[in-house]
């Protein structure tokens, strides 16, 4: 299973570009700064024996690669409040082990903060939303009396 | 002898003469008697009328018996004599029966009136009972329609009246439902905000870690995640 961030994936969208950028500059030092700067996807490219000689089959293969990563499955979740990234970690590592089963699967944890849930959170994947915030739980106690006087009684 | 025969013949046929002359004038008596009273004038003085006209009748009948009797040559003056007084006791005595008959005859007539007078009172006393039975009736009906009508009128303001109590009710029904919707609403936001100040508060970072975690696997047991 492979799972990650959407900032992660974000951030290889931008390296993505910043590469394709570079990838006909070889007279300004481009071939420098890729050399530099994206080492990740130079292993990647050597993984799949696809030399920067060859420009347009690297071009071929990082645009694949980008629409993919932009295609991958969101999981949004909205919190009510900053998550350090150990607490990210954990929920990724829930993650890993709730689709153990299956390894194919390739989901973007998109995490978001909501300060006025309160407490819970707000889940949203392939269509289905579910709301286990604070904020609706008490909205919905409180609303489901029709005057004070029945809550109080 | 014969002379004597003649002067009774001659007697007798002046006596039917007399009789003729007699029953003729009553027969005009009765017819005048009997026009007066068709036309219905006045009795008394139709009565007097009839009398006089009658004795008129009497009298020129008489007057021509006389003249016929003068008129005879014959007649002798002891004859004559007896003649004048058997026709005197016979004008009395047709006379007599005249005026009883005429009394009779008013008599009838004044019975008549009187049955006919109290016909008309009769009449008279029932149209006026009936005119009476008739107006009380009108102002029954009157009475009746006038009671209807106030009556109606009554309820037809009762109806009014009523319809606008509850206009009025439901509107002040309507009004104290919208009021205390918006007090409750207001407590509703107060409650709300008391609560979350006590959550945001009483819930540290590591709670709500844990509420997040205790979430997940909510989600998970729902088939949140099932494809």
């Amino acid at each position: 299973m492979m799972i990650k961030t959407a900032q992660e994936i974000n951030k290889e969208i931008e390296n993505i570009d910043a590469f394709l950028e570079h990838l006909y500059k070889t007279s300004q030092g481009g071939a420098e700064r890729i050399q530099h700067s994206f080492p990740e996807l130079l292993k990647d490219l050597s993984d799949k024996n696809i030399s920067l000689k060859d420009p347009g089959l690297v071009k071929d293969y990082l645009l694949a690669l980008r629409l993919k990563l932009k295609n991958i499955e969101r999981v949004q979740i909205s919190l009510p409040f900053s998550p350090s990234t150990e607490f990210v970690n954990k929920v990724m590592s829930w993650f890993r082990q709730a689709f153990d089963s299956n390894n194919s699967v390739q989901i973007i944890l998109d995490i978001d903060v909501k300060p006025g849930l309160l407490a819970g959170m707000t889940i949203n994947y392939r269509g289905k939303y579910r709301d286990y915030s604070a904020k609706t739980s008490i909205e919905k106690y409180f609303g489901s009396y029709r005057s004070i006087n029945e809550l109080l009684s | 002898m014969l002379q004597t025969v003649a002067l009774s013949i001659l007697i007798a046929c002046i006596i039917t003469a007399s009789f003729l002359v007699f029953y003729l004038v009553v027969i005009l008596v009765y017819r005048t008697l009997q026009r007066i009273f068709v036309g219905r004038r006045f009795p008394a003085e139709c009565t007097k009328e009839a009398i006089e006209e009658s004795q008129e009748l009497v009298r020129a009948g008489a007057d021509k018996a006389q003249e016929i009797i003068s008129g005879a040559q014959l007649f002798n003056k002891e004859l004559r004599r007896d003649f004048e007084a058997s026709l005197n006791q016979i004008m009395k005595k047709q006379l007599g029966s005249f005026e009883q008959m005429s009394r009779q005859v008013l008599d009838t007539y004044k019975k008549s009136i009187d049955d006919e007078k109290r016909l008309n009172q009769e009449a008279l006393l029932s149209g006026t009972n009936e005119i009476k039975e008739e107006i009380m009736s009108e102002i029954k009906t009157f009475e009746e329609n006038l009671h209807k009508e106030t009556l109606g009128s009554q309820e037809m303001v009762e109806q009014k009246i009523k319809q606008e109590y509850e206009k009025l009710e439901q509107e002040l029904k309507d009004y104290k439902e919208q009021q205390m919707r918006k007090i409750d609403n207001n407590l509703y936001k107060v409650l709300a905000n008391a609560t979350e100040k006590i959550i945001e508060e009483a819930v540290d970072l590591r709670d709500k870690e844990n509420i997040v975690m205790n979430c997940l696997e909510e989600a998970k047991r729902e088939g949140m995640f099932n494809s």
